[in-house]
């Protein structure tokens, strides 16, 4: 997909999306299903979501508490994969079965409005809210990674990758080159976390266990790299923390890096360099 | 009967005003004069930052929201105080064995909205050319639109 299908699509979700979140009585049940229709035929969404879900054993029914009586409880679980597991198939179980509806499955829990579509979009929001956002985040992160594919051809930052260089490279452009080696990837990425590690350290308004989960991952793919046989499993599963920690902190990344030196496309750098280097494995 | 209140939000240098996403609750501003383009009414805005859409409204900062409820409380103090004051005297005047007092309720301290020059980065809309100032990180974020929606 090129970047203008990607931005297409990325436009179109977010118009799906909103006007789900903001569904009445009247329209809840139409907008859920053009948004489980949407996700389900697209087949960028739908990756997105088994990519996220695939060997994930959990049941949507702890989490929304189905089938209790009295007031429902929503109980999260902490996996993050899990809880888009939960939100996906309580979506799934809401459009197939012709017994529920949204109105009412969101009168299951209890509101603090007395207006029906008040609870609506709170229900709508507290269940599915979490798979939106994954959606979108990963519709973003696409859309960078193919913003600075971009940029290796007209842009001001050239990404050049050079395999083996015998002699002398001349590059005459205007603006800035950041240039690696591929061959040298593993030396790379460890220079690229070296430089990073400190950064979070100045991470303001973040918590710490968000940056903490963030430290392990990194320190993860430094482990592999230093590793014999590097584990593709483990690389994959720090990969995503990454990229969900630059997505989730871009904005306050910005103020970190400001005072550290280290620039956004360090980030998405070491990203694109981790997935590089996971391809070749 | 309806009663029109209005009050004014100094930008800040540059005239950006500051809005709030209902959804990721993300702030960022936007020029007053294409915020209120006559010729360009808005239904909707989009969240720069997560994308989503809502109505223009739902996006007004809650500094702005607050002084309007505070504007609409002292409103309506200040009418129920005349409307007693107008009793008060009308009873008092007829010298009966009844006499009224009362004492009249307190309006809410309002303060002037103010926007501040802050390090947000300022856009421009390729498509509609419509300018937006956001906290930005190169290549680790992506900014939207917030009146066409299109990534920036």
């Amino acid at each position: 997909m090129n970047r203008v299908e990607l931005r297409k699509l990325s436009l179109e979700f977010r118009r799906i999306s909103s006007n789900f979140l903001n569904s009445t009585d009247d329209t809840a049940d139409v907008n859920l299903s053009r948004f489980v229709n949407f996700i389900t035929e697209n087949e960028i969404l739908k990756n997105y979501i088994s990519n996220k879900i695939k060997d994930v054993e959990y049941d949507f029914e702890e989490c929304f508490d189905i089938g209790c009586s009295g007031w429902a409880d929503y109980k999260p679980p902490k996996d993050e994969a899990c809880h888009i597991k939960a939100a996906y198939d309580y979506l799934l179980f809401i459009n197939d079965n012709e017994k529920v509806n949204v109105r009412g499955q969101s009168m299951r829990y209890c509101w603090s409005s007395r207006k029906i579509n008040d609870n609506i979009q709170s229900f709508i929001d507290m269940a599915f809210k979490p798979l939106i956002d994954y959606i979108n985040d990963q519709l973003s992160m696409d859309m960078i990674v193919l913003d600075e594919e971009g940029k290796t051809v007209g842009g001001n930052t050239f990404i050049q990758q050079i395999g083996t260089v015998n002699g002398s490279a001349n590059q005459q452009v205007s603006g800035v080159i950041n240039s690696y080696n591929t061959n040298n990837d593993a030396t790379e990425i460890l220079a690229l976390i070296d430089k990073l590690l400190p950064a979070l350290e100045k991470m303001q308004n973040v918590d710490a266990d968000k940056i903490d989960s963030v430290k392990d991952d990194l320190e993860v793919v430094q482990e592999q790299l230093k590793a014999e046989t590097p584990k593709k499993s483990r690389l994959k599963k720090a990969l995503d923390g990454i990229k969900k920690f630059v997505g989730d902190f871009s904005m306050k990344l910005a103020v970190s890096l400001a005072a550290s030196a280290v620039t956004g496309s360090d980030w998405s750098m070491l990203i694109q360099q981790i997935e590089s280097f996971i391809g070749k494995l | 009967m309806s009663t029109e209140i209005s009050f004014t939000i100094q930008g800040d240098s540059e005239g950006y005003v500051t809005f709030e996403c209902p959804y990721c609750g993300s702030e960022f501003k936007l020029q007053a004069g294409e915020f209120q383009n006559e010729d360009e009414p808005l239904e909707e805005l989009f969240c720069p930052y997560c994308g989503l859409t809502k109505d223009k409204n739902s996006f007004l900062s809650k500094d702005v929201v607050e002084k309007a409820h505070a504007l609409a409380y002292n409103y309506m103090v200040e009418e129920l105080n005349k409307s007693f004051k107008k009793m008060q005297r009308s009873v008092n005047r007829s010298k009966g064995i009844i006499k009224m007092d009362f004492k009249p309720l307190k309006t809410v301290a309002t303060k002037e909205l103010k926007d501040k020059d802050t390090t947000e980065t300022e856009f421009t809309c390729t498509c509609c050319e419509r300018k937006v100032k956001v906290l930005y990180c190169a290549g680790a974020a992506k900014v939207f639109c917030p009146y066409c929606g299109v990534d920036i």
